[in-house]
């Protein structure tokens, strides 16, 4: 009995340590190919737009997949994240003012996620969708007419650079696992449950609106952060940016990954961003090829690349040894 | 391109009640002087927000519409 217990504790923190060495080799071996010059500049945009989208779409995956709260406002929380650490960054230059900015980025942007989220969570379905967008569109307009901080339509140049590789590396990993444990924890079940049924979770005694609110805050908070890596690589930013087509980019990765599933996220997020790479040779029919591709993955796959399920490495490595074994005998 | 006047004609569906035609047209007679008062008194610049905002006022106080009627959600 205590022989098996210790053999499982074991195994979950080898697993664990096969995860973490996972990671560290992945991080590495970029650094490297990043360090000798192997990855240009062009690919290392590439990856950064891919490190951002997988942010964004793992956070909004938490309010439209697993909560099922149809939100099209993501571009707005990016927005208040970018903004605000493109203003803390130009005013102090310095990598500390960079880490302020980070969280000052994704602590404003879940204060109005609260603000925000309060009223509208209320509303359901295309209601909600349409009042996130709006909710958008209002953020957008405002930094538009504060020209005085954020330089208006003009935009906001020249702010320092500080987000590099090991950074985006790590608020991506720490985004992914941060959302994931939520997910496991219960309340992370309750946000689940919402999504399946409103009426059956309110009745067995889950607070819908304290749940729906804190699922948003949370998609806002890494939205912020997100925003704040972007504007901290790409050196410009400006309101046009952040628009509706924004949301929608986000929310074409979320369905497209799979509605529910986090390494669909991912993947979706990494797929598409080397297609649109692949497809910058074409031109013109760049974005025909690249809506035709959207078209005919949601009708082969309609429930999105991975569905709700999760893609893990430990759960490989043991149906691989259980495979063995089963040969062996 | 046309993303912003079709909003705006859900907002003035939303405004009058979703399935109502008197109130489609109160909806967007509603939303065309408002809009215009902005950007005669306040600013034009600010005239596409407030749609928006009227949207989510709407949705916070009344969210069947004006003209809509409350229907029961039944289990």
């Amino acid at each position: 009995m205590s022989l098996s217990k210790t053999t499982l504790t074991s195994s979950k923190y080898y697993k664990k340590l096969v995860n973490l060495l996972v990671l560290l080799v992945i991080y590495g071996i970029v650094q490297l190919l990043i360090s000798i010059g192997i990855l240009g500049d062009y690919y290392q945009v590439t990856l950064a737009m891919i490190c951002i989208n997988i942010i964004l779409a793992v956070s909004l995956n938490l309010v439209t997949g697993f909560t099922g709260q149809f939100s099209l406002g993501h571009a707005g929380f990016m927005a208040i994240g970018a903004y605000t650490c493109a203003i803390i960054t130009k005013s102090y230059d310095s990598p500390v003012a960079f880490i302020i900015g980070i969280f000052a980025a994704a602590v404003l942007a879940a204060i109005v996620g609260v603000l925000v989220g309060i009223p509208t969570l209320r509303l359901k379905g295309d209601y909600l969708a349409i009042a996130t967008l709006g909710l958008a569109e209002i953020i957008r307009i405002l930094i538009l007419n504060f020209d005085d901080f954020t330089g208006g339509a003009r935009g906001l140049g020249s702010i320092p650079q500080y987000t590099n590789w090991t950074w985006l590396y790590l608020f991506t990993i720490s985004t992914i696992i941060i959302i994931k444990n939520f997910i496991d924890s219960s309340l992370g079940r309750a946000c689940i449950s919402i999504r399946e049924d409103e009426i059956a979770s309110e009745s067995v005694g889950i607070n819908l609106t304290k749940y729906k609110v804190l699922a948003f805050v949370i998609g806002a908070f890494f939205a912020g952060i997100a925003g704040a890596l972007y504007a901290s690589y790409f050196y410009y930013i400006k309101p046009d940016l952040f628009n509706f087509m924004k949301s929608i980019d986000i929310l074409v990765i979320v369905v497209l990954g799979g509605m529910g599933s986090l390494s669909g996220s991912i993947l979706a997020a990494i797929l598409l961003a080397l297609i649109s790479s692949y497809l910058q040779s074409f031109a013109e029919l760049r974005m025909v090829i690249y809506a035709i591709l959207l078209l005919l993955i949601m009708i082969f796959r309609p429930q999105g690349l991975m569905g709700t399920k999760e893609f893990s490495l430990s759960k490989i490595l043991r149906k691989k040894q259980t495979s063995h074994e089963n040969s062996a005998s | 391109m046309g993303m912003l006047p079709g909003l705006k004609a859900f907002v003035a569906a939303v405004f009058g009640g979703i399935g109502i035609i008197p109130g489609a047209l109160i909806g967007g007679i509603t939303i065309g002087v408002v809009e215009t008062m902005v950007s005669g008194y306040a600013s034009s610049l600010y005239k596409d927000a407030v749609a928006f905002a009227i949207l989510i006022l709407v949705l916070l106080i009344k969210p069947s519409g004006l003209l809509g009627k409350n229907t029961r959600e039944k289990v």
